[in-house]
């Protein structure tokens, strides 16, 4: 605990290189060669995804930076996540910029230190570190987000998003600070008085009931802000604008990096800071907890998949739609809400979490790069109306954004049905503990959402498929974004189908939750 | 709710607080007091008596054309001038560990070196060309 | 070899064709020669590696314990009943190696067969490509480590057979005959999950952890005998149900009644498919999960019992109705059916050992004898017997493969058939009715094989085209077979007459499972015969019997249709009610479409009722309209203002706090 440890934070050093080389590099290299940055930016990432997969998932806690750092299963894990997102936002973004035709070394560094950030953020063990990390991964996305600077969507995007997003950072802090005075600490594992290690989750445990509700208080806030990240409603009104006026790469990597990172921090915090109550004690905060979480992912899930229905840009669509699959990863949370309130440490949600997150990523950058590949780099064609026929007009384009979109909607057997299915059954799970039964509620609410769901997806489906082209323009398929969707869309088959060693891997997250 | 006994207790830790709240106050004050008795007394003129707006004209049509890069300058100039500001708890800290805190600071430097050289290749602070 | 090279090799026949069928779909379907290489290439390395395989066990003696290498492939923990884990890979011991022989020695030879029989044909990739892929779903059946995959496979070996079977998708009636064989098999695998769950659940009651899908777990419980008692106390008469609804799922594959309708219909498929999928393979795939599961089923008494009438039944029931057809090619369908149901039967009465053996010589000389026909039908362009004629002069190999393949099929000594139909007679020799039933099968087996022998191949062409023999890429296989058909019968023989003397078939075949089921013999009924070790010498008063009626069979349809001494014609009037109901397959398939047409369809036109005014009108429509209308609304709040946005996140933390923190103290 108390050693500096920089071992550990090999793969955010070699992050911070990598982006200061790219930054550099696009001050001396002729301009038509800038474009270039993005495969160094790919490949770069890509010996940083080969090092993280080949490393193995450690046994034991390790902690680094004196405490505020720590290297577990599920960090390792949720890097491996946030590297293949960077590696696929790389291989979109370049043929998107060529078009674009500016400043790609400010892009793809930019990216970089937001993945730093969520590296970072990955292996939170500190109230400070937290806010730290998190503002690192937004203040890069507000910059991107508004990167496509002379179209007024995109500027309306960063500004709302940078107003937004200050408002819930103020909000996280506001919590943090309640938490800290309840408890007196910032840090989640710390070497407390006898020398041994001490989940802050303890120390609130052993609260007052009074400053448990100070606790509750300061909880409740924080997980606003981070509410605010991973688009719950009603912390999620920023994400259709935001979504649609970003540059398509960008949108993708909202929609993938940062939700990701919002839903590490509130592990982080319900499985280090939120106690697990003894059988027989007050249940009070724990319990709290779970109603608060069981209402705003009921909200969340049919806000997102309802509000989708009437949407006729492609753009707006997904963010709605990813609203929607907050709604879903929040089940996991309240799962083991439930469980830590029932006394049980069992930490399938978080599993189920990991697992989804997973498919999601290699779904939904599918989908994205699909949509950058038929819109050629520009920013005018996002209507679904423009998806006409696009069967005839690019049949592996078409076939790719469907399976794509089926995954998205939960169809077996495909990656997105079992991440679905995962985090079902650990509400179902849950809603076996005493008292919980009414959780059954929130899983068919998932079920019928997945009906929803289907409806707005297949309406796009029907479009490529059913309706004659309106347009015989050729699509031109770039092989770099060909292939990495293609590889997308194979992996979602695979998982889908041999899930065996995901759910293994998903599942290995789960031994170093703890210390 | 019962009342939070904690609370109570922890008051006197916001002495040092109140003490600064004082300090700050006065010292504001005594500067003004100060300035005024000691100053020179020129004629005043419209422009002098309007609040200091970072260079700019307080009130005036904002939809006037303005250059970028007087912001893009001060902006650049609080960007270096925070980072100082991370000095302080370093040398407060350093003789804890220095061999280990003296290269971090040099990275430290080293990558706000980096910044202030991209900032040059860019031309950021080179008003000549538009 | 180790176990290692073992499971390795395993893989590579598993999976080599469905390989070969991804690269034809994905890249070579525009060049022929590529695709067909890769498909019969496939096929014919897996029939290598499983000889080679085979030979290794053969060289480490019976009673090898089996070699399994399995990988998880879905997991559910911690749930509800525990852990299910669901494994896929292959369980590799004497009988799924002895069926992936078969399959791939047999499937080679057809493979190679249908380079000529499908020549010219346009969609020769699609044929191999699905053929590949039919490959490895029968090779998965044959390895399955467990009920899931085998189910699995199962249900992919009935989806290739649909693709195949309705492979001239222009004629209707080959899509229809697709379409009944997949739905009637469906029927049999709604028996099997219900069969492998009942087990799985029963098991996972009474043992807990133990994983109620794979068979050498299964296997130990059922081997143990104080595991085995509790088991079947706990489930008591559902053990007998549970046997009986995995035995249904045979049922549909192997085409037993009153689920065979499907087969016959099959015959639309092109020849090659059924020779290898519809007389070979596929069919056996009920047989073979009988002899898998021996363990199981010899322990449920009531099951076989049921299992050894209903193949009775279908034994004879089919025999009849091959003797009255015309097309040649559902003659040696019925035959087949025929032949399925002399297994079944075998296998209910404890004679797994006997039914895996008539299923492998069975294997060879039906493919021979279909392939013999496709190539009588290539020349001939007909499937009518009597438009034929003669041949025998015109196309000397087939015709002499063929009349190879009718004599180890009728069971004439020292043929092929003769081997196993006696081990069959020997089996139920002790069980009167059903012990006559077979004498009759095998008489009337060898009056339809003669009649078509007689009709077709001698006397004089009845037909008004120019016959002429196939070409060598055709032949060849069949001789093949034929050597096989004659001589393949040896190695099960008894062990005096057999050339491995104490070593033969049956000693590997009956060790490897039996072991487990003599004592079951002698504790369900008290059967001296005992299978569980290989029979010394033959049962000369089975054998003679058995040869006598097969002679007798064949020289009466001499009388009838050689030499014409006595008329058919007259027969068929003589018999003239029985012979109406025979000719028309016992009204089964009538009874089938009554059962459709008025009870299934006015259970629908009631459901659609239902569905009509209620289920769409009110909750689809009523739903999705009142889904949209909330779509719409949730839309209007997303006004693009920002300051709506902080109020709506400022509103709804208000709300929350208000709710849960200090809302607390009011409602608890």
């Amino acid at each position: 605990m108390d050693a500096m440890n920089l071992h550990l934070m090999l793969p955010e050093i070699y992050l911070v290189l990598l982006g200061l080389v790219i930054l550099i590099a696009d001050l001396y290299l002729a301009p038509e060669k800038r474009f270039n940055l993005g495969w160094w930016t790919a490949g770069g990432l890509s010996v940083l995804a080969v090092w993280l997969f080949a490393t193995p998932t450690p046994e034991t806690v390790e902690f680094a930076g004196f405490g505020l750092y720590r290297a577990d299963g599920f960090a390792l894990f949720m890097k491996k996540v946030f590297a293949l997102t960077g590696i696929l936002v790389a291989v979109m973004s370049t043929g998107y910029l060529k078009r674009y035709g500016r400043g790609p070394g400010e892009f793809f560094s930019l990216v970089i230190f937001a993945l730093t950030g969520m590296f970072m953020v990955a292996s939170v063990n500190d109230f400070m570190s937290l806010f730290v990390s998190l503002e690192l991964v937004t203040l890069c996305l507000f910059i991107l987000a508004a990167y496509r600077r002379h179209d007024k969507l995109s500027g309306e995007a960063g500004i709302k998003y940078i107003i937004v997003g200050a408002m819930a950072a103020g909000l996280m802090l506001f919590g943090m600070a309640f938490i800290y005075g309840a408890t007196g600490e910032v840090r989640f594992t710390y070497m407390g008085a006898d020398g041994q290690l001490v989940l802050l989750s303890q120390t609130v445990a052993n609260l007052e009931s009074g400053w448990q509700m100070t606790a509750l208080f300061g909880f409740t806030v924080l997980l606003v802000g981070l509410g605010f990240k991973v688009a719950a409603v009603p912390f999620h009104v920023w994400v259709p604008d935001v979504y649609q006026g970003a540059p398509t790469p960008v949108t993708a990597f909202l929609s993938v990096g940062s939700k990701a990172a919002g839903f590490i921090l509130i592990i982080r915090v319900i499985t280090l800071v939120v106690p697990t109550i003894a059988p027989g004690a007050d249940l009070a905060l724990v319990d709290q907890l779970v109603k608060l979480f069981a209402l705003i992912a009921g909200l969340t899930l049919f806000y997102g998949n309802l509000a989708a229905i009437p949407q006729k840009n492609l753009k707006r669509l997904m963010g709605f739609s990813s609203i929607g699959h907050a709604g879903y990863l929040l089940l996991g949370i309240v799962a083991v809400l439930a469980m830590k309130a029932a006394g049980e440490e069992t930490m399938n949600g978080v599993s189920a979490i990991a697992f989804y997150l997973f498919a999601y990523v290699f779904t939904n950058m599918a989908m994205f790069i699909g949509m950058v590949i038929f819109t050629q780099g520009s920013e005018d064609s996002h209507a679904i109306d423009d998806y006409a026929g696009l069967g005839k007009r690019a049949p592996l384009l078409a076939l790719c954004m469907t399976i794509a979109l089926l995954s998205l909607a939960g169809v077996p057997p495909l990656a997105g049905f079992f991440g679905k299915f995962y985090l079902i059954s650990s509400i179902v799970e849950a809603a076996r503990l005493d008292g919980y039964g009414w959780l059954l509620v929130l899983a068919a609410a998932g079920a019928v959402n997945v009906v929803i769901s289907m409806y707005y997806y297949l309406c796009v489906v029907k479009r490529m498929y059913m309706l004659e082209p309106t347009s015989d323009e050729p699509i031109h398929l770039p092989p770099p974004a060909k292939i990495a969707m293609v590889a997308c869309i194979v992996l979602v088959v695979v998982i889908g189908i041999f899930q065996g060693p995901f759910v293994q891997m998903a599942t290995g997250v789960l031994a170093t939750l703890g210390f | 709710m019962t009342p939070c006994p904690a609370v109570i207790a922890t008051v006197s830790e916001y002495v040092p607080v109140l003490v600064m709240l004082i300090f700050a106050v006065s010292f504001a004050g005594f500067s003004l007091v100060v300035s005024v008795l000691l100053g020179k007394k020129a004629p005043t003129n419209p422009v002098k008596d309007a609040a200091y707006e970072c260079g700019m004209p307080p009130i005036s049509d904002a939809h006037q054309r303005f250059s970028v890069k007087f912001y893009l300058v001060a902006i650049l100039f609080v960007l270096f001038d925070i980072e100082v500001v991370f000095l302080y708890p370093w040398a407060v800290q350093f003789q804890a560990m220095p061999a280990f805190l003296f290269a971090e600071m040099l990275v430290f430097i080293g990558i706000l070196f980096l910044g202030w050289w991209y900032v040059i290749r860019k031309g950021a602070v080179d008003w000549s060309t538009e | 070899m180790d176990d290692n090279t073992v499971a390795t090799l395993a893989y590579v026949i598993l999976f080599a064709p469905v390989v070969a069928a991804i690269l034809i779909t994905l890249f070579t379907r525009k060049s022929k020669g590529i695709s067909a290489f890769l498909s019969v290439g496939s096929v014919v390395t897996g029939g290598i590696l499983s000889v080679i395989l085979l030979f290794d066990q053969l060289a480490k003696g019976p009673g090898t314990p089996p070699v399994i290498s399995q990988f998880e492939w879905a997991a559910a923990r911690d749930s509800a009943i525990g852990d299910i884990v669901l494994n896929i890979g292959v369980q590799v011991d004497f009988i799924s190696i002895l069926m992936s022989t078969i399959v791939g020695v047999v499937g080679s030879c057809i493979f190679v067969y249908a380079l000529g029989y499908m020549k010219g044909d346009e969609g020769w990739s699609r044929f191999f490509a699905k053929f590949a892929f039919f490959a490895f779903s029968m090779l998965g059946i044959t390895y399955a480590t467990n009920f899931v995959q085998i189910f699995i496979f199962w249900e992919l070996v009935g989806v290739s057979s649909y693709l195949l079977i309705g492979y001239f998708y222009q004629k209707p009636s080959a899509t229809d005959a697709g379409k009944k064989a997949f739905m009637t098999n469906r029927i049999g695998d709604f028996g099997m999950t219900l069969g492998i769950l009942l087990l799985f659940f029963a098991v996972r009651d009474v043992f807990g952890a133990v994983d109620g899908f794979s068979f050498v777990e299964l296997q130990r419980i059922f081997t143990d005998e104080a595991s085995r008692t509790l088991l079947f106390d706990a489930m008591g008469w559902k053990a007998g149900l549970g046997a009986f609804l995995i035995f249904v799922g045979a049922m549909g594959k192997s085409a037993q009644f009153p689920l065979h309708v499907w087969l016959p219909d099959a015959m639309e498929g092109p020849t090659p498919v059924s020779a290898l999928m519809h007389a070979a393979t596929m069919v056996a795939a009920g047989v073979y999960m009988i002899v898998r599961c021996y363990w199981l089923f010899a322990w449920a008494e009531s099951a076989m019992i049921a299992i050894a009438w209903i193949g009775g039944i279908t034994a004879l029931m089919a025999a009849t109705i091959a003797v009255v057809q015309n097309d040649i090619k559902k003659i040696l369908a019925y035959s087949t059916l025929s032949q399925l149901g002399y297994m079944v039967m075998a296998c209910g009465m404890w004679g797994a050992g006997a039914g895996m053996f008539h299923l492998a010589t069975h294997a060879f000389f039906k493919a021979l004898l279909f392939m013999g026909a496709g190539s009588v039908i290539h020349a001939c362009h007909t499937n009518d017997i009597w438009e034929m004629g003669g041949l025998a002069k015109k196309m000397k190999h087939t015709t002499w493969t063929f009349i190879a393949g009718t004599l180890a099929l009728a069971g004439i000594f020292p043929l092929a058939g003769f081997w196993s139909k006696d081990e069959i007679l020997s089996a139920s020799h002790h069980i009167a009715p059903l012990y006559w039933i077979g004498v009759g099968v095998a008489f009337l087996t060898a009056f339809y094989m003669g009649r078509c022998v007689f009709t077709a191949f001698f006397g004089k062409y009845r037909g008004d085209g120019h016959p002429h023999e196939s070409p060598a890429v055709m032949w060849v296989p069949l001789a093949i077979l034929a050597i096989f058909a004659i001589f393949g019968g040896w190695v099960g023989a008894p062990a005096d007459l057999n050339p491995f003397g104490e070593h033969g078939l049956q000693s590997y075949l009956l060790v490897a499972y039996t072991t487990v089921a003599e004592g079951a013999h002698q504790q369900v009924i008290n059967w001296p015969t005992g299978q569980g070790h290989m029979a010394k010498s033959l049962h000369m008063n089975v054998a003679v019997i058995g040869t006598l009626v097969a002679v007798a069979g064949l020289f009466v349809s001499y009388l009838f249709y050689g030499s014409r001494k006595f008329s058919a014609e007259k027969a068929k009037k003589m018999f003239g009610p029985i012979y109406t109901l025979v000719s028309n397959k016992y009204y089964i398939d009538e009874f089938y479409l009554f059962l459709v047409k008025k009870v299934q369809q006015g259970f629908a036109n009631l459901c659609s009722i239902v569905e009509q005014h209620i289920i769409i009108g009110i909750f689809v429509n009523g739903l999705a309209g009142g889904a949209r209308e909330a779509g719409d609304k949730f839309r209007k709040m997303q006004t693009g203002r920002v300051n709506t946005y902080v109020t709506m996140i400022l509103g709804g933390l208000t709300l929350l706090v208000f709710l849960f923190v200090v809302g607390k103290e009011f409602w608890g």
